[in-house]
């Protein structure tokens, strides 16, 4: 039996299909349409209506929330770009074992496959008012009294979203600058070219695809949040997709379905923003 | 040792392959037979279209048009397996996660041979090529050379009556590479099967082939005997490839006694031994001239060459030791190349430097046409030698 | 690469090297700190000082009812996370060798795995509650918290053949064939052993991905939770170093999942040679 080259691949390719179709292709028609539903108190009424929009953009509590949300994803961004490039720059070109380079880039990812939730809640012990930090902090002598703004704050938000995150930003920009060729390297070396000039004219160029890649994770897991924004900041910041949840709570799908549709086409500009910068598609591909 | 080996003739009738419509062919309409038992070699610079040839003659290509003959059957629709060729890939293409044994006892497994029966044949031709000691080792253990002799191993079990080399030597080192040309040579004459080899270093066809195929972008340029194309190529590319000969030409002046006479761009005469070709006065004419048979001597300023035939002057651009004979390159001033292969006790008498005035002459002897700019000739058809 | 030639390394070395050993600290300390805990003190509160050294946190766990359904939810996790990870590992597998040709409607699977990674999980959740709610259906976390998780382990296993593929010299698969090997053949007998370290994976991924996850299951688990969920509803009803507890128990489950894999893909490269598998 000769199958064409065409029906294969559907056959092949075909469950992946299918499932990412029933379990999110669908779901997310679903949440289009329930956007546009009217409710009551118990139940949702499937309708055509408009109001969970206008409730939304008249709402002068949405675009607080989406200034909130934005300024922790370019704040997380900033920060995890800053350390994930540091930390690749050092293993790819500082590291000079492939095996050693290898053993560090997987202690720095184990941690990433464990437990976000577990993870996070470390840090409530960690900065709490008799946390560790505070602890050390005021056994040194370095602050008369504990600090508070450790926990529950933004500074908290912060910290946790870098401490979950910044493996996206590793991964994808150690990908690009270990596949620059060492004798571009060389080569400018032989050149004249100091450390900071090769950073500057080859190495930070060549690796702009994994950076734009890295960046796409970040902003859309922290646009995306709606746990570790609640938890770390003990309920005083809010994001987005925490006032979300909440209505999820509340059983008051509709509003939230069009409160989902306005985040998600939101967080696509964004996202498209990054890619009119830097073409990630060859990296993809790889 | 022939009555019990199948016919192992090859026949490519018409075949042309075009990967993309509109694209120029991989091969355009080429036709090629290559005797049984012989050694074939299929030479071209990257792009010539000679792996393609070789895929589509072992079925992992389909071509395009045309016909693929082996053995006097027609064999284009058939499978890999069912043509009773096998392939030697260019990486060897050893499956890294079974032993060298597994390796070359493949092809029995997929047949259902047992495992008793399988291992047993295949340690046979591990002995054969003097590799029975790694049987149980994996291919990643083994050195380059190694890994060619397993690949090839593996290729010879199916009893094939045409092997196909993908480039086989061009993963080795200079060394290895010499030494296994004579390989290949012995085990093609002692197994009496044809070989079809793919390369683009012209020595080495020279060096291994009974027929040697010069390609250039999907076309055969010449299919001849070893001997032949290095000494009697048929037209300036082929001259140029090669490498043996000097490429001349120059426009018609007058004709003398079965020769023509030419006047090259730079002034200088040539005499081109016409045998039955007709010219006319003014047609451009191109011939080749042995390397080896150029006489080098220093020029005295003051001395003009103008009006001998078969010399000229000109300065030497380049000179490369080649050990017996040293190559010495001279500038005419008309941009071909013009190579001398001075024997090295007459080199050394009176050595020669860069950007020296040389005189260089030859006889008209040793000066052949080429068919450029003639009616090109008929389908290249390649005899055993 | 970047030492000097006399072979001695430069400054900045030095300098980056502490980033990077604050960064690894930064990433361990927290857990470390919970790991440590979990052994408090009968006596013990959710912060330092240890008050005394015991497992008794960790019997809690075990012994039902003060710290929630953890026996019943690690077994749902464990299941689920086993089951998502088999079917990872065959549709990616099978997909990846579909995306190796190039096909009509390529291009519209690739963008629909992409945009089920970025999608924030609670929305795909919120999707499949909805339907199955449309649907008369009640979510449970045997389908729609599979389906759901499954939303998000695909498209990482995906992307690791599409990396693996990638590196996969195809000229086995033709000597296999020149060799005689029906297409089922080549697949059983040389492309997947060859693929093998890139399929565990995969397999790892699937297992990890699903074991920990919490957006996309939080609406879609049913009645019953799954471990993350229970941690969740723990961390505001549970006010005792249990929870730390089951936190260190689950890394622990996680360390051995990722180092069995890592260990077996490390085995066989070595055993395989560096760079088997590619040319």
């Amino acid at each position: 039996m000769k199958l064409s080259p065409a029906l294969a691949s559907w056959l092949q390719v075909g469950p992946l299909a299918l499932i990412l179709i029933v379990f999110f292709g669908l779901p997310m028609l679903v949440v289009v349409a329930a956007s546009f539903f009217d409710f009551d108190h118990m139940a949702i009424v499937p309708a055509f209506i408009l109001d969970n929009y206008q409730d939304i953009f008249t709402d002068e509590v949405t675009l607080s929330l989406y200034l909130s949300s934005i300024k922790f994803a370019v704040i997380v961004w900033a920060i995890t770009l800053l350390i994930g490039f540091t930390v690749a720059y050092f293993l790819v070109f500082h590291v000079q074992s492939l095996l050693i380079k290898i053993g560090l880039f997987l202690l720095c990812s184990v941690p990433f496959w464990t437990s976000n939730i577990i993870r996070m809640i470390s840090w409530i012990p960690f900065l709490g008012r008799n946390g560790i930090f505070n602890q050390v902090l005021v056994g040194a002598h370095i602050v008369p009294h504990p600090l508070e703004f450790l926990l529950f704050s933004d500074f908290a938000v912060v910290v946790a979203y870098v401490h979950l995150f910044t493996l996206f930003m590793v991964v994808p920009i150690f990908n690009s600058m270990a596949r620059i060729d060492t004798r571009l390297i060389e080569a400018a070396k032989d050149a004249g070219a100091s450390r900071y000039a090769i950073l500057r004219e080859i190495v930070l160029p060549l690796s702009k695809s994994g950076i734009a890649l890295g960046s796409i994770f970040v902003v859309t897991q922290v646009m995306g949040d709606f746990f570790v924004v609640k938890v770390m900041s003990g309920g005083q910041s809010a994001s987005v997709v925490s006032a979300l949840s909440n209505e999820i709570q509340q059983l008051e799908y509709p509003p939230a379905a069009a409160s989902a549709v306005i985040l998600v086409i939101v967080v696509v500009l964004m996202v498209a923003g990054i890619l009119r910068v830097v073409d990630v598609r060859k990296e993809l591909a790889s | 040792m022939s009555a019990t080996i199948r016919n192992g003739q090859i026949e490519v009738v018409g075949v042309t392959k075009t990967y993309h419509p509109g694209a120029p062919p991989a091969v355009d309409n080429l036709d090629l037979r290559v005797e049984h038992g012989s050694y074939c070699c299929l030479l071209g610079p990257s792009g010539c279209g000679k792996t393609t040839i070789l895929r589509m003659i072992a079925g992992h290509e389909a071509p395009t048009e045309g016909d693929i003959l082996i053995g006097g059957r027609n064999v284009t629709n058939l499978q890999p397996v069912e043509r009773g060729t096998a392939m030697m890939f260019q990486s060897y293409a050893l499956f890294p996660h079974r032993s060298v044994l597994d390796n070359v006892a493949f092809a029995l497994k997929m047949r259902g041979a047992s495992k008793t029966e399988r291992h047993g044949k295949a340690r046979e031709l591990l002995q054969k090529v003097h590799l029975e000691a790694f049987a149980n080792r994996l291919p990643a253990q083994l050195s380059g050379g190694q890994q060619q002799r397993v690949a090839l191993a593996r290729a010879l079990i199916t009893n094939p009556r045409v092997l196909l080399l993908d480039e086989p030597l061009s993963a080795l080192d200079e060394y290895l590479r010499l030494r296994m040309r004579g390989e290949l040579r012995r085990v093609q004459r002692e197994l009496g099967i044809t070989f079809i080899h793919v390369t683009h270093t012209q020595l080495e066809a020279i060096a291994v082939a009974d027929t040697v195929v010069v390609m250039a972008q999907g076309k055969i340029e010449q299919a001849a005997s070893a001997r032949d194309i290095f000494f009697a190529p048929r037209n300036a590319y082929v001259t140029r490839f090669i490498g043996g000969q000097n490429v001349l030409s120059g426009a018609v002046e007058r004709m003398s006694a079965g020769s023509a006479i030419a006047v090259t761009g730079t002034g200088a005469r040539i005499e081109i031994p016409l045998g039955t070709a007709h010219v006319a006065p003014g047609e451009q004419i191109f011939g080749s001239v042995r390397r080896d048979r150029i006489a080098v001597r220093r020029l005295d300023p003051g001395q003009s060459p103008k009006d001998q035939v078969n010399a000229f002057a000109g300065e030497v651009h380049a000179i490369e030791n080649q050990g017996s004979y040293v190559k010495v390159t001279i500038d005419a001033g008309d941009g071909e190349e013009f190579v001398a292969n001075v024997l090295d006790e007459d080199f050394f008498v009176d050595p020669i430097d860069i950007g020296a005035p040389v005189l260089a002459s030859w006889a008209a002897r040793d000066v052949r046409l080429l068919d450029d700019g003639r009616t090109r000739g008929s389908s290249a058809v390649a005899a055993a030698a | 690469m970047l030492k000097t030639a006399t072979g001695k390394r430069p400054w900045t070395f030095y300098v980056l090297a502490a980033f990077f050993v604050l960064f690894v600290l930064f990433l361990y300390g927290p857990m470390s700190v919970i790991y440590i805990l979990s052994f408090q003190g009968p006596e013990g509160g959710l912060t330092f000082p240890m008050n005394g050294v015991s497992t008794q946190w960790f019997h809690e766990l075990v012994e039902n009812g003060r710290s929630g359904d953890i026996a019943g939810s690690f077994q749902r996790s464990i299941l689920l996370a086993a089951v998502a990870s088999v079917l990872t590992v065959v549709i990616c597998v099978a997909a990846g060798l579909g995306f190796r040709r190039r096909f009509p409607g390529a291009g519209i699977v690739f963008y629909l795995v992409i945009a089920s990674l970025v999608m924030p999980g609670i929305f795909v959740g919120l999707g499949i509650s909805l339907g199955f709610q449309l649907l008369g259906l009640e979510t449970d976390w045997r389908i729609s918290g599979l389906g759901a998780q499954l939303t998000w382990t695909l498209p990482f296993g995906l992307l690791v053949m599409f990396a693996v593929i990638g590196r996969f010299n195809r000229s086995f698969e033709e000597a296999a064939r020149d060799l005689g090997a029906t297409a089922w053949q080549r697949t059983r007998e040389v492309t997947l052993p060859i693929l093998l370290p890139g399929i565990i994976g995969v397999a790892l991924f699937g297992f990890t991905l699903s074991y920990d996850e919490f957006a996309r299951t939080v609406l879609t688990a049913g009645s019953e939770n799954t471990l993350p969920l229970e941690i969740w509803a723990m961390t505001t009803n549970v006010t005792s170093p249990a929870l730390f507890a089951v936190g260190t128990v689950t890394t622990i489950i996680s360390f051995v999942v990722i180092g069995v894999s890592l260990g077996s893909i490390a085995l066989i490269q070595r055993r395989r040679g560096r760079g088997a598998g590619t040319h």
